[in-house]
């Protein structure tokens, strides 16, 4: 049997390459793939501008309105959303901790779910409400779980996320519950299911610097994050200050993390098993996870929503149901052939 | 690196003193171990020098610089500790981990420079864990983590280590094996501060014995000094017979188990 750190150490040196072409593919196959399918010539011509012979208005339009826009947010939220995840499992040092874990979901589906409850769901003042509602659940989380000698617990934090998770859940259901069916029912439900469907120019050019700093920041703290696998004092002892890490990785998480939620809504699962995927295949050291999981998330995100776009055609799937039938066959075929632990 | 500690006073709720106006010095290269009964200040006075717990009062001085005035990464470059059982919160191979050792002297993405290789190779092979290298740290067993614990806090390259009963889960030979690593590493001119439960083996190997008890440090001394029967039926309530192996000349230290046939 090869031992596990040189097959971890042969998986990093194709990674760049393996990773730059899936990269590449997935933004070519988010362009041509969908109802109406693009040759690839023709979405290059509309890409590229050029002469109106090599694309036709209706393509080009099609691709630089819709498709690009919608490939470029799904990269980002994929991004963001796994990035989360490595985060909020290196600092809670447990595979379950996704970056839903303090109850950023669920505030978040309050926030969107009062403005569509109003019917004030404007595509600005539904992400601000999202984006409001992530943080004040945070915000509540970590005010909790700060005790009286101003130290914050993992643990405390954990238990705290489940029971903001929890309430705010069900404020979003009571209101799920008054809209008594109709078009804002459902509204409601599709946004808590997560979808890329609201993709334009705007999103896209607003979370650009937000995932671009947020996964930057993370990268720069992943040596940082190896060092906290051997709990805070370990941390300590490694000259990593364990309480500003914790304070930096939950400022960087939550922001990503909210903003990710407020353009696409609650999007199951990437958070939770990219990570682990990547660590099945690269090994644990934070310094190869950061980046690769970032990768790895952008682009499961956007040929998933591929998928949610070609099964039912011409009606789109939530984009959560299919990240969690995708995802989920392929975590556990790795879990029983690598025999990993987690 | 000498370390002292001055008057250092430390309660966990503001209430109850776990450890009470210690007044601590260890000279540079030297082994001092710290003896007592559970509850009797010893993690905490390590917690203390440490720097992850301030105390309530007095201080703690590395070298010629007071703690409070060093960074975490500062601290780190100058002193390294290995505990009971800290938790590894990821499969990582042993190389990769004793490679963490080297943390507080690389930047953030700096490749591992020549210095470093060197350190983490000299770490694996005093610490014995060179075989396991490519191990995952998951796969070997407790005594094997403990020394390459051991080997990340020397791959540190730091003047002090300080051990918190890091011996304790350990068998017979791990016990003895890893005792003689850090007995070497103090003879390299580490100042080495352990909290141990094994007298017999602490004769042994360190130079002093702090013994403490209720939060205080009852007597700082040579071995033969500390460990008198009077001072161990003070410090921890139980009868002992200390003798001398005619052959070696080594101290051992026998406690008496009472039991009812005996009375």
């Amino acid at each position: 049997m090869i031992s596990s750190s040189r097959r971890f150490l042969q998986a990093r040196r194709w990674a760049p390459w393996v990773l730059g072409v899936l990269l590449l593919g997935s933004f070519v196959g988010g362009i041509v793939l969908g109802p109406v399918s693009i040759p690839v010539s023709e979405a290059l011509g509309a890409l590229l501008g050029g002469s109106t012979e090599s694309a036709s208005p209706m393509v080009r339009l099609i691709v630089t309105q819709i498709r690009v826009p919608r490939v470029l947010l799904g990269l980002l939220v994929g991004c963001a959303l796994a990035v989360s995840g490595t985060a909020m499992q290196g600092l809670f040092r447990n595979p379950l901790a996704s970056p839903y874990v303090l109850g950023i979901a669920s505030g978040a589906s309050t926030g969107a779910a009062l403005t569509i409850f109003l019917g004030a769901d404007s595509a600005l003042v539904l992400p601000l409400a999202a984006f409001a509602g992530g943080g004040t659940a945070v915000a509540v989380v970590y005010a909790l779980a700060r005790g009286r000698d101003r130290r914050t617990s993992v643990f405390t934090l954990i238990l705290a996320g489940v029971a903001v998770g929890a309430f705010f859940s069900a404020v979003t259901s009571l209101l799920v519950f008054l809209s008594s069916g109709g078009e804002r029912l459902t509204d409601v439900l599709f946004w808590i299911m997560g979808g890329l469907g609201r993709a334009n120019w705007s999103s896209v050019s607003i979370l650009t610097p937000i995932v671009a700093v947020g996964a930057a920041v993370a990268g720069l703290l992943s040596r940082d994050l190896n060092a906290l696998a051997f709990g805070e004092e370990g941390a300590f002892h490694l000259g990593v200050n364990p309480e500003t890490l914790a304070r930096l990785l939950l400022v960087v998480t939550t922001i990503l993390t909210s903003a990710a939620v407020a353009m696409a809504g609650t999007i199951g699962f990437i958070g939770l098993v990219v990570p682990h995927i990547m660590r099945l295949i690269f090994g644990s050291d934070h310094r190869v996870l950061v980046p690769v999981s970032a990768v790895a998330g952008a682009c499961f995100l956007v040929w998933s929503d591929i998928a949610a776009r070609m099964i039912a055609a011409p009606t789109e799937l939530p984009v959560g149901i299919v990240t969690a039938f995708l995802g989920a066959p392929f975590f556990l075929y790795l879990l029983k052939t690598r025999g990993a632990r987690l | 690196m000498r370390i002292a500690a001055n008057g250092v006073r430390f309660s966990y709720d503001g209430v109850h003193p776990v450890v009470r106006s210690i007044d601590l010095a260890v000279a540079g290269g030297e082994l001092l171990a710290l003896i007592g009964a559970n509850g009797s200040g010893k993690s905490t006075l390590l917690r203390l020098i440490s720097g992850v717990l301030r105390p309530e009062s007095g201080g703690v001085v590395l070298g010629e610089t007071p703690i409070r005035d060093l960074s975490t990464r500062q601290i780190a470059q100058r002193l390294a500790m290995v505990e009971q059982d800290r938790q590894i919160g990821f499969d990582f191979s042993v190389r990769e981990m004793v490679a963490m050792g080297r943390t507080p002297h690389r930047g953030r993405f700096a490749r591992e420079s020549d210095d470093d290789r060197d350190a983490i190779e000299r770490a694996l092979a005093m610490a014995d864990v060179e075989v396991l290298a490519g191990r995952s740290v998951h796969a070997i067993s407790g005594g094997e983590q403990q020394r390459v614990f051991l080997a990340m806090a020397l791959a540190q390259e730091t003047s002090a280590l300080l051990l918190d009963e890091p011996t304790t889960h350990l068998d017979l030979r791990h016990q003895v094996e890893f005792l003689s690593i850090v007995r070497e590493s103090s003879k390299e001119g580490r100042t080495v501060l352990i909290a141990m439960h094994d007298l017999t083996m602490a004769a042994q190997v360190v130079d002093r014995i702090g013994l403490m008890s209720e939060g205080t440090l009852r007597i700082v001394a040579r071995p033969d000094a500390v460990l008198t029967p009077r001072n161990l039926a003070e410090a921890f309530g139980v009868d002992v017979h200390v003798g001398q192996d005619p052959a070696s000349g080594a101290t051992y230290i026998l406690p008496w188990i009472k039991t009812s046939d005996s009375a």
